[in-house]
């Protein structure tokens, strides 16, 4: 028997992809964020949301990756925006093998932002970096503040939480302690920006838009104006 | 069930440092996988043996080790496990400086393995 001391991390050749996904993107000046939550939460929402407060003359893709169907992509192309659906036939999460072809499909020269629905899933879509500039995870008002105990690693791997649907705060029901969640927040992720939105009532997508212009602008100077 | 996506990487890596070694048989598998990865060596295991069917890998036994997640006060440097449920997980226990840095928690590593 022998016994050999390996050391290695199991997700380096994820990493090593990721790490061409941002070289491509930054040869391209494309910047690409990686929206994460639950199933319900308000993704889709969000985005549509989002591509209606971002500049008019940012060009935004979308990618959606779903299960099945295309509903969310039809939604995205009839919002304005470029949309390029992946149908992960089963796989609860996307990998970069799978997000590849959808790049292939998107102009990269003539986009300023790749906005990516992961799959509606708190725990593999955490485990694989898709190589995007921003993880901006969702978290639902009616999920609960305690979702963070359950799904630590989502949050701490997200750069944005956008705390969703806070119109449901004014239910006589709710239960939801923002600053428990933020205050869990800060021991597991301290770098992590917090926003909160509500797509029905158009609340709170001004600051969310303008943590992503800043994040454009660190990597498109040229947009820094828009 | 989540083990399924990392497994598979598990068992590609396992065979691929088989390879280097020019190994045999690998026996046991030694991860390190942090408190947040919420892994459960038995269903390592199942996805391993599926993963590893037919190769150097086949039969070879998972052993987890499950590390902490470990914060490091950025004030006084003292090392803690923040407890999420006792609301004052954001702050130092010795000094309360809210001004931390996680160091340990998210790791998925092959620490070593046994082979023939």
């Amino acid at each position: 028997m022998n016994v050999t001391q390996v050391r290695r991390d199991i997700l380096q050749d994820n990493k090593a992809q990721a790490q061409n996904i941002r070289n491509l993107l930054a040869k391209n000046g494309v910047t690409m964020i990686n929206v994460m939550a639950s199933p319900g939460a308000g993704k889709t929402s969000s985005i549509l949301r989002i591509i209606e407060t971002m500049p008019k003359d940012c060009s935004i893709a979308v990618i959606e990756a779903d299960i099945d169907s295309m509903v969310d992509s039809i939604k995205v192309k009839d919002a304005g925006a470029v949309a390029v659906q992946i149908n992960t036939g089963g796989s609860c999460h996307l990998e970069i093998p799978m997000l590849e072809p959808a790049l292939d499909l998107i102009d990269l020269r003539s986009t300023d932002l790749i906005i990516v629905e992961n799959i509606g899933n708190l725990v593999c879509t955490a485990e694989f970096d898709i190589g995007a500039d921003a993880n901006v995870m969702l978290l639902s008002v009616p999920e609960g503040d305690d979702k963070i105990l359950k799904y630590p690693l989502m949050f701490s791997i997200c750069d944005a939480l956008v705390i969703s649907k806070t119109d449901y705060l004014a239910l006589p029901s709710n239960d939801f302690d923002p600053q428990r969640l933020t205050q869990r927040l800060a021991a597991l992720n301290p770098e992590a920006q917090v926003f909160s939105t509500s797509a029905y009532e158009n609340q709170g997508f001004e600051a969310l838009c303008g943590y992503i212009r800043g994040i454009i602008a660190a990597k498109a100077p040229a947009c820094n104006n828009r | 069930m989540h083990e399924l996506g990392v497994t598979k990487l598990i068992a590609q890596t396992v065979i691929d440092e088989a390879r280097k070694v020019e190994a045999h048989r690998i026996v046991e598998v030694h991860l390190i996988a942090g408190a947040m990865r919420h892994l459960e060596q038995e269903w390592v295991q199942y996805y391993f043996d599926r993963f590893s069917k037919g190769s150097v890998a086949q039969d070879a036994q998972i052993v987890l080790e499950e590390t902490p997640i470990v914060n490091e006060c950025q004030a006084c440097f003292e090392l803690y496990s923040p407890n999420l449920e006792d609301g004052h997980s954001h702050e130092c226990p010795h000094c309360k400086s809210a001004s931390i840095r996680r160091i340990s928690g998210g790791e998925l590593i092959i620490k070593q393995i046994v082979w023939e």
